[in-house]
């Protein structure tokens, strides 16, 4: 009898739990990791090993590549899962963990580094056809003069960001020819000391856009499939706070085509594993922002309407499995919604870490809840700020509407703020339920 | 219970004042010679492998005796006793993997004068288990 191969799951929360479910379901064996603050986490009583890694903060524990290869190494791991966030999208790290003979359940360093690189990354999006936004064609010189030549041909307004940007930064919106010059400098200065280069870019600026975005899989033997798109475009401050799919409103027909080219994308970059379109939309045009080369928190409202399972798909690839599903077998079926719980308060989105003293999850046909948190669980302040992931799936949008409608009016947790009650706005609110909502509904008050 | 009148506006108030706990803390200070024992567990101070034990159960160990060692790649680090004692229990098998901070030995049996001070003044990096009792109670 050989022995069950053991998966590490380099991550907290809710996802490394699911990870753990998804393990136990294919008969490995999981070794959980956790911090000083975290050792009463729910997936540790799931997992068949766990250590210690490191103090509280996440620069020595969850982002420590060392530490959590050395557990790796001292608990005899086969695999590597990063779920989201932290080490997830690391080229570093993924090459580290392959260095070590370790299978990294993920795409590889080349290409993780290839679509890491927003310039490189749209360079290669072109190349396969997917639609991108009009723009500088790779980095901005370093001349004053071809810099602004190039954003007058380009049109106003348009958008300056960092090549290896993230969350804002190295960004800057530029309204007029006249301010050029001032935002690529500051752009540079800002990228420069966030990320260590200055590479910036310009395209153009949307002002009202939605946030679509395909979720692929891909396998080692030239497989790609897309199954299905979502919309995300309910934000806050660039953080996703309600997501759905199919996005509503956008024909089938071009969702259909846009899914395809990022199919064809995967197997041009050679990609492995679970992966995200991410795009702008408006005025009926889609144009590629970024690609995430690893599981996105909102997997589940494809996992809901296409019934595929991708955190075991995504195991099963790494393993070397070939895709056990073919473009033509993936159907979608109704629709699902997901609202992110965060321990914050719901008007100012402070974190609110603390102990739950209640919890009771909402419950019933077609709902799902993704939480590792339980009554008495401290919310630690060290981390992220999700603590649950409430999900529906009906057979329309109206009947999704009202199964979340009613979930999060069930779902009860005591002794810190939660976002629920905005989410209970938004699920209200015209905007929402005409699907007219873009990226800047949120932040401009339009959903109060 | 001590009562005390405090002057107030027109008239004034009578205080119960509660005994306080440190006068509980007199009390066992003033009997060092009755035996309080205190668990203490001594931490992993890396995550490795604990590679050897040092001290053999029962034995009295001054505080920052080494107790055994914890092997980090090629470095070997040593695992004190965070307070004099008696090393009570160990807890991990030699050659086992164990975490940060991962409880490794229950190490110390103190007198009542130790015991409190430990209490007081925790050492940084060890944390007493929460067992503390008085044998003739116990």
């Amino acid at each position: 009898m050989t022995k069950p191969l053991r998966v590490l799951i380099a991550n907290r929360g809710e996802i490394a739990l699911r990870i753990a479910r998804a393990c136990r379901l294919m008969g490995l064996e999981t070794i959980g990791v956790y911090s000083e603050a975290d050792a009463d986490l729910a997936h540790l009583n799931c997992v068949d090993t766990k250590v210690c890694i490191g103090p509280a903060s996440a620069a020595q524990s969850y982002l420590n590549q060392e530490r959590i290869l050395r557990a790796a190494q001292l608990c005899q791991a086969d695999m590597v899962h990063p779920g989201y966030g932290f080490l997830s999208e690391n080229p570093d790290f993924a090459e580290a963990v392959a260095c070590a003979g370790l299978t990294f359940i993920g795409p590889t360093a080349q290409v993780m580094r290839l679509m890491g690189d927003k310039i490189s990354a749209k360079r290669e999006m072109i190349a396969a056809g997917v639609p991108c936004l009009p723009g500088s064609d790779g980095a901005l010189p370093d001349t004053t003069q071809d810099t602004q030549r190039i954003c007058d041909a380009i049109g106003y307004p348009l958008i300056v960001k960092a090549s290896a940007g993230g969350g804002g930064r190295g960004m800057r919106i530029v309204e007029t020819s006249a301010d050029v010059v001032g935002a690529v400098t500051n752009a540079r200065q800002e990228s420069l000391l966030a990320f260590g280069k200055n590479d910036v870019y310009a395209e153009r600026f949307l002002k009202s856009p939605r946030h679509i975005e395909i979720q692929v899989m891909a396998d080692r033997h030239g497989n790609a499939v897309w199954l299905g798109a979502r919309d995300c475009s309910v934000q806050r401050r660039h953080q996703k706070l309600v997501e759905e799919a199919p996005p509503t409103g956008i024909p089938e027909q071009n969702i259909t085509t846009l899914g395809t080219k990022c199919a064809q994308a995967c197997q041009l970059i050679g990609y492995v594993g679970a992966g995200t379109f991410e795009f702008l939309y408006e005025d009926g045009q889609f144009y590629f922002i970024e690609m995430n080369t690893r599981l996105q928190v909102e997997h589940p409202v494809t996992e809901m309407t296409c019934g595929i399972d991708i955190v075991r798909e995504q195991i099963a690839v790494a393993l070397g499995n070939p895709l056990s599903f073919t473009q033509d077998d993936v159907q979608c079926v109704g629709h699902a919604i997901e609202c992110r719980i965060n321990a914050e308060n719901p008007d100012t989105f402070l974190p609110h870490p603390g102990k739950i003293t209640q919890w009771w999850p909402a419950g019933g046909p077609g709902v799902r809840m993704d939480s590792h948190i339980y009554e008495s669980y401290v919310v630690p302040p060290y981390y992220d700020s999700l603590i649950a992931k409430l999900i529906v799936h009906g057979s329309s949008r109206e009947d999704a509407i009202e199964r979340m409608r009613a979930a999060l009016d069930e779902t009860r947790i005591g002794g810190i703020c939660t976002t629920i009650a905005l989410q209970q706005r938004v699920l209200q609110a015209e905007a929402f339920l005409s699907g007219t909502v873009t990226v800047h509904s949120l932040d401009k008050g339009l959903m109060k | 219970m001590v009562s005390c009148d405090v002057p107030m506006g027109g008239g004034q108030i009578k205080l119960d004042l509660a005994p306080q706990k440190t006068a509980e803390v007199a009390h066992h200070s003033a009997t060092p010679a009755a035996a309080i024992v205190q668990t203490v567990d001594a931490l992993s101070p890396e995550m490795g492998i604990f590679s050897e034990a040092v001290v053999e159960e029962g034995l009295h160990v001054s505080q920052n005796t080494i107790l055994g060692f914890v092997d980090v790649g090629p470095l070997r680090l040593a695992l004190e006793a965070p307070i004099a004692g008696t090393m009570l229990l160990c807890l991990v098998p030699v050659n086992s993997v164990v975490g940060y901070h991962q409880p490794f030995s229950v190490s110390s049996q103190t007198n009542a004068r130790s015991a409190l001070l430990a209490l007081q003044c925790p050492i940084k990096g060890f944390y007493p288990s929460g067992m503390f009792y008085h044998p003739a109670r116990a």
